[in-house]
């Protein structure tokens, strides 16, 4: 849930509006398009494919006070990085593979191929990860847009 | 197409209560016209590279090329109260 909708539905239930108006303002965040939508959320319109991968940091520090992280990549280069790790030799793709399986990550190098890279991307679209600790107030948001 | 310009914009709160800004658009197409002579004069032990690590030097070329290419819209921006740093690639 953004923070729009449930800034909408506490007005609603502390009766500051009418049930009527909370849904009238509801429709027309859904109908709001994803350009302009800010990075409180992810901002991606349904069909359309992500380009960016954005990371948001929102901490407290009782020291330093508030600090912000705000990190967008590319998707692209996640393509591009696909692409790199093929062009590691065979060889060295064994040698990987066997030093990640020995530390715990049983990972193939060689599965990763350019053409299942488009589902994966498809499926990021959907992916929103939120991380709230009350106690140490820190938030973290991973989305793509 | 590669990151053109990268835009650095830097704020920092003094003890005395002003504000110091920087804000430096850097012409990486500039520093890319700079190194072209030398990137021209290294390929020859670029393709030797390649072909001593049984690489294909062209579709090396690509990957790197797509991987530049690919930096373009990044942006890392840091906030904080006394201080905040943003680095934009164009």
């Amino acid at each position: 849930m953004n923070e729009n909708r449930r800034e909408i539905l506490e007005m609603l239930a502390e009766g500051k509006i009418t049930a009527i108006e909370a849904d009238r303002l509801l429709s027309a965040l859904d109908e709001r398009p994803a350009a302009v939508a800010t990075v409180e959320g992810p901002a991606l319109a349904r069909g359309a494919s992500p380009r960016y991968l954005r990371v948001l940091v929102d901490a407290v520090d009782d020291e330093d006070g508030p600090v912000k992280v705000n990190v967008r990549v590319p998707l692209q280069l996640l393509r591009a990085g696909v692409k790199l790790a093929s062009l590691i030799p065979p060889s060295a793709q064994d040698e990987v593979n066997d030093a990640l399986r020995s530390r715990g990550v049983p990972f193939d190098l060689s599965q990763i191929k350019p053409e299942n890279l488009h589902e994966l991307i498809d499926n990021l679209s959907d992916l929103t990860v939120d991380i709230d600790q009350e106690k140490e107030a820190v938030k973290v948001q991973v989305f793509c847009e | 197409m590669i990151p053109v310009v990268a835009i650095v914009r830097f704020r920092v709160r003094r003890r005395s209560g002003s504000t110091f800004w920087l804000w430096l658009p850097v012409p990486l197409v500039v520093i890319w016209l700079l190194l072209l002579p030398f990137a021209i004069v290294l390929l020859p032990v670029f393709v030797i590279a390649c072909l001593s690590a049984r690489l294909r030097p062209l579709r090396t070329l690509a990957v790197l090329w797509a991987v530049m290419s690919a930096l373009t819209g990044t942006e890392i921006a840091l906030e904080h109260r006394e201080a905040s740093f943003r680095f934009r690639l164009i």
